[in-house]
């Protein structure tokens, strides 16, 4: 690897701007970190209980025992803190005055890793924490409400939110960065160079991270009450989109056909998707397709289809699946017609039949042809997803809405929604570049 | 000598306009090796993709090694006793030169992974780059990608072999290489039908030329015969303009 665009970090090797942005992410997570300890902490539940007990258990005032200083802390979250900084502060100093960087930047690291610890087990503990007060409040409940456990409970989601988030955002940038760093097979290219937007990725990540840690009231509640909801965002992104991938895969080889019934059919079915907004097409197979299914039923005397309700998350997934194959398709067809003609007459007359060639031979091109755009196709499903909330999808977009109309807080609620797809899209986007350039090779 | 090919007044037309084949009759034998020759838009290249049917011919009758074409469902056999080599070479793109001869061994031959590996190795070496294996297509030159074409033919283990124009797309210096690997080829007694303007490969290689025009064959003979004492008038006009001794 070239000398002056890589360093070596202990026993790795790494690209300079990949040191960089884990650089960026880890010292938001160590700023965070700090924020945490020094302002918050005597407010926290956990610190809190744990010197309670101390002071209960370990009875400093007492002549002929052990002095406060060395008395073994009482809460298990501290003792595993310290246990695990114990092991990690040796292999961050390790990492840090192995590479042969500045000393400024040894420091950093050796910091940097310590705190990467410190935000897994803190979140770990939080985690376990809110579990134990979720015991309590239910028992409490019975009894009657109280506020201050529902308070303890409120802040202890909201950390342990963040915490979660930042540790595994940290690995997965971590993963990436590796990945990103690893040179392609197919080409003689240098390896892919992270790009400006990787700077921008790491500064929402940086600030989404401050914001939660400072303030965990509401941001933290936020970040908490939508979580569920990003999770079925990314499904449904998923699902649809890999839907979208095989049937606008048989949608292009339709149109290719020689066959005119499949070839009109195919171009029939892209011709009237394109022409109909999605969220109509979104409304229509939640309110309408059930209705029309109940008639049908009712005309037929079935029972069973009399009876038909619509699943909001299938139909969700069947009207982007539809509506997005049908750019798919098209996208397909170019991309096959793209490979010259001769690549299938020498398939064919190895004596390949249409399917292997296209399997083997012209598929594996085209892939690389329309990369680019079905990587477009994916950000822009993650974003159209958003519009599955208006049918009964509960989805980011709609623990949004759902939030911001019972807490009164518009402007913090949307700002992180609104942030929270923007992570998701630019991280999609610096993978599409990345597998990209993976699959590049010389024609 | 029994033929291997049959060809009984073949028509083509494209597009209902084109006639490009106009009642083509010819057999051609075992071990035989047939140069055809004939100016541009003549009905060579349709003649020749006909025998493996990358186009279908509209009547007549065309028979590979007994099987007749005109059924569908064994046109596949037929290919698989059919290497056809290419003016544009048709590598591959996205395969190394050992992938493109390995890939049709496994997947229409069945062979194991190994066997077609080291049959393609051993092919490479035959053409002269054995160096190149794991080279691209586009990291390598005109000459070289089109020998990787005849082995990626031959690794099929073909009874015939279909030559349209193989060196034209070639620089001089490239064009021997090819000829020679084709030679080699010709003495091996492999049954070939090239379509080539090369007068010395013709006179060492040919049992048989072809002069073809305007979808018909005007006139066939030993390539002495055709290319010094032509009996047809189409024939002289074509090989005064075209072929320099
Ligand atoms: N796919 C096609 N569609 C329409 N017309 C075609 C097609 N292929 C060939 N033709 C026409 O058929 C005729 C014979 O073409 P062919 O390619 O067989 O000529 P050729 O002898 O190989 O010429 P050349 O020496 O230039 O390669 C030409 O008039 C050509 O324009
Ligand atoms: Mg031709």
């Amino acid at each position: 690897m070239n000398e002056q665009t890589s360093m070596t970090l202990g026993p790795f090797t790494i690209k300079r701007e990949a040191f960089v942005v884990v650089l960026v992410i880890l010292f938001s997570l160590a700023v965070a970190a700090i924020l945490f300890t020094a302002g918050l902490d005597a407010s926290n539940p956990i610190i809190q209980r744990s010197t309670t007990v101390e002071s209960t258990h370990a009875s400093c005032d007492q002549p002929g025992e052990m002095p406060c200083w060395i008395t073994v802390p009482a809460s298990p979250y501290a003792s595993v803190q310290i246990v695990s900084a114990l092991l990690l502060i040796p292999l961050g100093l390790w990492l840090g005055w192995a590479s042969r960087e500045g000393t400024g930047v040894r420091v950093f690291l050796s910091l940097f890793v310590v705190s990467l610890q410190f935000c897994i087990t803190r979140a770990v503990f939080e985690l376990l924490e809110e579990r134990r007060l979720d015991h309590i409040y239910h028992d409490v409940t019975i009894v009657g409400p109280d506020n201050v456990l529902e308070a303890e409970k409120v802040f202890t989601s909201a950390s342990a939110m963040a915490f979660v988030m930042l540790s595994i955002l940290a690995l997965i940038i971590l993963v990436l960065v590796h990945l990103t760093n690893r040179p392609s097979r197919t080409s003689s290219a240098p390896a892919a160079r992270l790009d400006v937007w990787w700077w921008l990725l790491a500064a929402i990540f940086w600030g989404v991270t401050l914001t939660i840690s400072i303030q965990p009231d509401p941001y933290g509640r936020i970040m908490r009450f939508v979580a569920d909801g990003i999770i079925v965002t990314i499904i449904v992104t998923f699902v649809s989109f890999v839907l979208t991938l095989m049937v606008g895969m048989f949608g292009g080889l339709g149109r290719l056909s020689h066959n005119r019934l499949i070839a009109g059919l195919t171009s029939l079915y892209v011709e009237v998707i394109r022409g109909i907004p999605l969220l109509v097409q979104l409304m229509w197979w939640y309110f309408a397709f059930p209705a029309a299914v109940q008639n049908l039923g009712r005309a037929l005397q079935i029972e069973a289809l009399m009876r038909y309700q619509a699943n909001p998350v299938a139909m969700a997934i069947i009207g982007l699946v539809i509506c997005y194959a049908a750019y798919m398709t098209e996208i397909y067809r170019a991309g096959i017609q793209s490979i010259p003609t001769g690549q299938m007459e020498a398939a064919r007359s190895l004596g390949m039949n249409y399917f292997q060639s296209m399997r083997y031979i012209i598929l594996p091109q085209a892939i690389r042809v329309i990369l680019p755009p079905v990587g477009n196709e994916f950000i822009a499903l993650l974003k159209d997803s958003s519009l599955v909330s208006v049918v009964a999808v509960i989805d980011l977009s709609r623990r949004g809405r759902e939030f911001a109309s019972s807490q009164f807080i518009p402007i913090e609620t949307w700002m992180m929604v609104a942030v929270l797809y923007l992570i998701m899209t630019l991280l999609s986007a610096r993978v599409v570049s990345w597998i990209e350039h993976q699959t590049k090779f010389e024609r | 000598m029994e033929p291997i090919i049959q060809i009984e007044n073949v028509h083509k037309h494209f597009k209902g306009e084109v006639h490009a084949l106009r009642g083509v009759s010819l057999a051609i034998g075992k071990g035989e090796v047939v140069v055809i020759v004939g100016p541009s838009g003549s009905g060579k290249s349709t003649l020749l993709r006909c025998i493996n049917r990358l186009e279908e011919c509209d009547s007549g009758r065309i028979v590979v090694d007994n099987i007749p074409l005109a059924g569908a469902e064994n046109i596949n056999a037929v290919r698989r006793e059919v290497g056809m080599v290419f003016q544009s070479f048709n590598l591959f793109a996205h395969l190394t030169a050992l992938e493109n001869l390995t890939l049709a061994q496994r997947v229409v031959r069945k062979r194991p992974p190994k066997d077609a590996e080291q049959i393609a190795i051993q092919l490479l070496e035959k053409v002269g780059i054995p160096d190149k294996a794991h080279s691209y297509p586009a990291q390598l030159s005109g000459g070289q990608q089109q020998r990787v074409a005849i082995a990626r033919a031959l690794a099929m283990n073909p009874k015939i072999m279909l030559f349209d124009e193989p060196t034209s797309a070639l620089d001089p210096e490239m064009i021997k290489e090819v000829l020679d690997v084709m030679l080699a080829l010709a003495k091996e007694g492999m049954t070939m039908v090239v379509v080539s303007h090369e007068m010395g490969f013709s006179r060492a290689a040919a049992n048989r030329v072809i002069f073809m025009d305007e979808g018909v064959i005007v006139e066939e003979g030993k390539p002495d015969q055709i290319f010094n004492r032509p009996t047809q008038e189409r024939t002289r006009l074509f090989l005064s303009k075209v072929l320099h001794h």
